[in-house]
């Protein structure tokens, strides 16, 4: 129940989702609702006064594989994602996020555009390289615009959108849902909680990627770590024969075994660590090293 | 395009009924049921998208009516646990013993409803996928497990 007496719009078109964001002061854009119905029945300073419907708009709903890309809409539900199950390693990030129920609502768009600071889906699409198809309102005489750029452009901590732009979908490259891929969520409690950490790893040849959720109060991918895991894995023959690092490795920490910098490098590299009622920063340095071996390992 | 503000009055396909009522755009479609249209099955739990007592089918699909609208309803068939006569998922769970206090029941049995329709064969992944959604404090979960695998006999019984 949301207590503001707010309007509800439904447009057909991107054009015309973008346009009634202009003429309503306080609007919305409305996907799955889930942080919407309950962030404004709980939250006096979540200012709402119109909700603009975006399940309608055919281009917000596509889900196909076009132009050498596989292109999915951002008001798709992840249930509806993770089944197409086009790209392995963000089906299995999806049904880890929130319920089955809830995902049956929950948008693969609006899981990227909300609050929370864990927006696990953002992992496969950044690993993934992925681009970003969203309008822009239009100011006066200036229409509005599409813009498709590379999702890492306006990913920085969030997806950093100018005022009322619109996300209408991803496109992911062809090649990515052939890569290995690993991937790990560790919670607190049961499998149903947000994350401790979620890990999720590629190999693009010889070169690692890794991204993580929970870690930090955003998503996070740098270059500077995938070069540092590219390193420490290439390295893995030197010491033992073709093995990865591994937990039973006596020491895979030790500088031998490491690539130049080793795991603790990488851990640096990863900057301060979140510490909240859920578990310690400590604690998550601990997972994070597990998960990023036991990550390597698959990838072998 | 659609645009309401105020009191509008909406039509919901409920049960196979149309039923009218008359709502603000932020009612949400667990209150309108429940205060609107007398259809006082689905429970209000948390309000927060986490208990899942809230649950309503849409278009067959569960969801937590709690986290939806009403009027983004409009053109959906939404099913509550009142449009369920004696199916064969509510004779299990009460042959079964599959609640006690009977909050959790109502989205317990549409969830259960659904996941029987959708996978007729049990797989122990996907029951705890699904039924992951629904929380219960009463039965640890033990007598909703038979529920549903007595569920699954009776529909596939000739
Ligand atoms: C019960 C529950 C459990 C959850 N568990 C997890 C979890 O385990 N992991 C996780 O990562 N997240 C989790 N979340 C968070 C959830 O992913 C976010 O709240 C997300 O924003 C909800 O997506 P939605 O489609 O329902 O968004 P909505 O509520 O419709 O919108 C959320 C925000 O995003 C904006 N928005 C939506 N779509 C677009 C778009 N296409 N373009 C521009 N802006 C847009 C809206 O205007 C709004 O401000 C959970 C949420 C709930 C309610
Ligand atoms: S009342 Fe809807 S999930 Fe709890
Ligand atoms: S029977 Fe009481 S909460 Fe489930």
């Amino acid at each position: 129940m949301i207590a503001a007496d707010v309007s509800y719009l439904c447009p057909d078109t991107a054009e015309e989702a973008v346009d009634a964001w202009r003429r309503h002061a306080g609007a919305r854009y409305l996907a799955g609702g889930t942080e919407i119905a309950t962030a404004a029945r709980r939250t006096a300073a979540f200012d709402l006064r119109a909700c603009i419907d975006i399940k309608r708009i055919a281009e917000a709903n596509v889900h196909e594989i076009c132009g050498g890309c596989l292109r999915l809409g951002a008001a798709l539900s992840l249930s509806d994602v993770a089944a197409g199950d086009a790209f392995p390693l963000l089906g299995a990030v999806l049904r880890g996020i929130a319920d089955r129920t809830v995902r049956n609502r929950l948008t693969l768009g609006g899981n990227l555009a909300g609050l929370l600071p864990y927006r696990e889906a953002a992992l496969p699409l950044l690993l993934a390289d992925a681009s970003i198809l969203t309008i822009v309102p239009g100011k006066g005489e200036i229409p509005s615009a599409r813009q498709e750029r590379p999702l890492r452009e306006i990913f920085d901590k969030r997806l950093v959108l100018a005022p009322g732009e619109l996300v209408l979908s991803f496109c992911v490259p062809l090649d990515a849902p052939e890569w290995p891929w690993s991937h790990y969520r560790r919670t607190r409690t049961g499998e149903v909680d947000y994350p401790l950490v979620t890990t999720a790893m590629v190999r693009v040849g010889d070169a690692i990627r890794f991204a993580v959720a929970g870690a930090h109060p955003y998503p996070f991918r740098s270059d500077a770590v995938d070069a540092l895991l590219t390193e420490w894995f290439a390295a893995r023959g030197t010491d033992e024969e073709n093995s990865p690092p591994s937990a039973a490795q006596n020491g895979p920490d030790s500088p031998t075994a490491q690539g130049r910098g080793g795991l603790e490098a990488i851990i640096a590299a990863l900057g301060p660590l979140r510490a909240d009622a859920r578990a310690s920063a400590e604690y998550r340095v601990q997972l994070l090293k597990n998960l990023i071996r036991a990550g390597l390992e698959d990838l072998a | 395009m659609k645009e309401l503000s105020g009191i509008v009055e909406i039509v919901l396909r409920v049960n196979g009924e149309d039923r009218r009522a008359a709502v603000r755009p932020g009612d949400t479609l667990l209150r309108v049921l429940r205060e609107k249209l007398g259809l006082t099955g689905a429970k209000c739990g948390c309000e927060n998208g986490d208990c899942g007592a809230c649950t309503v089918l849409l278009d067959g699909k569960p969801v937590k009516s709690c986290m939806v609208l009403a009027v983004e309803c409009e053109d959906a068939a939404v099913t509550t646990i009142e449009g369920l006569r004696d199916h064969p998922v509510q004779q299990a769970f009460a042959e079964e013993n599959g609640f006690q206090c009977g909050f959790c029941t109502p989205g317990m049995i549409l969830n259960a409803a659904a996941l029987v329709d959708a996978h007729p064969e049990p797989d122990d992944a996907v029951d705890r996928e699904w039924m992951q959604s629904n929380l219960c404090r009463c039965t640890g979960y033990e007598g909703i497990r038979n529920a549903l695998a007595a569920a699954r006999k009776k529909l596939a019984a000739p």
